[in-house]
């Protein structure tokens, strides 16, 4: 897992990147600190028609009733400039009530997709219960098919393929973990992982030499120009 | 007014004027009418020297009856008077107008087969032995002692060349009289396999009026493939299909086209046109004791063997495909961890630029 400022590994169950120092309420200053309701599938850049719409809906309740405790919500619109969407979409996950998901599917359980049509870039954002189905090359690959449509504004299409690849590994991972639930079960907690938080922070306060992630104010400039998640 | 219009009102002026002109020429002295000369009034008031169409047609050009008839009689006189044998020509009174004897064309007398069984008897004779037996046949029909007529020849031929082109199998026919026999030491299986080997000919000889006597010759290669059975259900029903005629060419005529038809249906169930080594040299006997040939066993086992494993694979296809349709997919739930202070998510993603490059 990576840190969605500086991409740079996070150490399980660090209440910040040990690098960055980056965390949740870090973003509570440019997006805001309320719960905002969202629709599973919000068109805010009103670049999909009716029947697109209905399409891409059908491929949401498709992937529904085949993983009953799995759902997917998608963002499309036109992000200020300068704005992560890594960030943005890690904000949006923690922050947004789906309306049309029940209450049985929390946000651990969801897909996060935000499509930025200003800068032209996916971004694909796992709640902690799907990460552990889900490996980054799996993202990326499911990601890689979309493209194509995507570059030719084909957005309703590019997504669905990429909901029908997703769906594809989603699958296989399943029967995977029915034969052996342990291959995906988390590592216990890093018992260094909250000492060495400590320890970088206390020679940050202490007036060591301070690091600046990249991107930190501003982010890696653009998504999509650096990081290892990224295609 | 536009120009057109006022060029036909002026073409209708000017016809309208001409008519009243000639109207007024003719009124008062009327139409005078042709007069005969002299000369021809003469010659045409004459008895008997025109015919048809009361005097239009001159007698030179065709004779008057009582002219024609005058004519034959002193022809008579003078043939009597050569011959000095008199009173064996009929009388001219005698002679009874011409009654045209139409043939029946449906069955030329010359081609009929008790005339063949007449006619043609014994071996092939010596002269037309080298056109038959000596080289292979130069065309599709050879028939050097033209029993067939030129007509009927190239009809035939003219099929058989039809067939060539549109079925594998070549159809040569030797055509002999009904009662001749193929001299001795000349046998067609020989003559196949000396002349086209393994190569898919059918050499036919036909004796003609007498169907049952042909003789079908595949070759060996080609008799293993189709089996005994096949070859003689091809003789049978050509030979069945000529005796519906009566007419010596006709019956050759259907033997021929049931040929083509059941070598075009053999060709689509049997047909196997690469050669195996070795399995050439069947003698008519093996080839008669032979049911069905084993590549074409084979080739049976084999495409049911196919076929029933691509049925199977398909059944498997559908009940997977079934089964899988309405399936839902669990997964195990784990104790979350939660990090960089998020409730519901750790930040896991995956991003795409899907702009152009460079761009």
């Amino acid at each position: 897992m990576k840190c969605p400022r500086c991409v740079e590994p996070v150490v399980l169950g660090a209440p910040q990147c040990v690098r960055c120092g980056f965390q949740l309420a870090s973003l509570d200053e440019e997006f805001g600190d309320d719960f905002i309701l969202l629709d599973r599938l919000t068109d805010a850049a009103h670049c999909l028609r009716a029947n697109e719409r209905t399409a891409l809906e059908a491929v949401f309740d498709e992937f529904e009733k085949e993983f009953p405790q799995l759902f997917c919500a998608a963002y499309i619109g036109l992000l200020p400039e300068l704005t992560s969407i890594r960030q943005f979409g890690f904000w949006l996950i923690n922050h947004a009530a789906v309306a049309e998901v029940d209450i049985s599917r929390p946000n651990e359980q969801g897909v996060f997709i935000v499509l930025d049509l200003q800068s032209r870039v996916l971004n694909v954002t796992l709640g902690y219960s799907v990460e552990r189905f889900l490996s980054e090359r799996d993202l990326e690959k499911c990601l890689k098919v979309a493209r194509p449509h995507l570059f030719s504004s084909d957005y309703q299409r590019g997504l669905s393929v990429f909901m029908k690849r997703l769906s594809r590994v989603l699958r296989k991972r399943s029967r995977q973990a029915a034969k052996k639930p342990g291959r995906f079960a988390p590592p216990p907690p890093s018992p260094l992982g909250r000492p060495v938080f400590r320890k970088l922070r206390d020679h940050q306060e202490m007036g060591g030499s301070e690091e600046t992630a990249p991107g930190h104010d501003g982010g890696p400039a653009r998504d999509g120009t650096g990081g290892e998640g990224e295609i | 007014m536009n120009s057109p219009l006022r060029n036909q009102i002026g073409v209708l002026a000017l016809g309208m004027a001409a008519a009243a002109l000639f109207t007024a020429d003719a009124e008062p002295g009327g139409v005078e009418l042709p007069t005969w000369d002299e000369r021809d009034a003469t010659r045409y008031a004459e008895p008997g020297s025109t015919i048809l169409g009361r005097g239009l047609w001159p007698v030179e050009v065709l004779p008057h009856p009582e002219v024609l008839l005058k004519q034959l009689r002193e022809e008579r006189e003078a043939l009597e008077r050569e011959s000095q044998t008199g009173g064996s020509l009929p009388e001219l009174e005698e002679l009874e107008p011409m009654v045209v004897q139409v043939p029946d064309l449906s069955i030329p007398r010359q081609l009929r087969a008790e005339e063949f069984n007449r006619d043609l008897k014994g071996e092939v004779p010596e002269g037309f032995r080298a056109a038959y037996f000596s080289a292979p046949p130069a065309g599709f029909l050879v028939d050097p002692q033209h029993l067939l007529g030129e007509q009927k020849t190239n009809d035939l031929r003219r099929f058989l060349e039809y067939h060539d082109g549109e079925s594998r199998f070549t159809v040569y026919v030797l055509v002999f009289g009904s009662r001749q026999r193929l001299p001795d030491g000349v046998e067609m299986g020989d003559l196949h396999r000396h002349w086209f080997g393994d190569e898919p000919v059918v050499l036919l000889s036909f004796f003609l009026g007498d169907p049952k006597r042909a003789l079908i010759e595949f070759g060996d290669r080609m008799s293993a493939e189709i089996g005994a059975e096949t070859v003689a259900e091809v003789f049978e029903s050509c030979v069945a299909e000529g005796l519906v005629a009566r007419n010596a060419f006709h019956q050759m005529e259907r033997f021929c086209i049931e040929l083509s038809i059941r070598l075009y249906w053999v060709e689509k169930s049997n047909f196997l046109p690469v050669a195996e080594p070795g399995d050439g040299g069947l003698t008519a006997a093996t080839r008669a004791s032979r049911p069905i040939s084993v590549g074409r066993a084979w080739a049976w086992i084999g495409a049911t063997l196919g076929a029933v494993a691509l049925l199977v694979a398909a059944l498997l296809g559908i009940r997977i495909w079934l089964g899988r349709r309405g399936r839902t997919y669990l997964f195990p739930e784990y104790e979350l961890v939660p990090r960089l202070s998020a409730p519901h998510s750790g930040g896991a993603h995956a991003v795409m630029y899907f702009g152009r490059r460079g761009g």
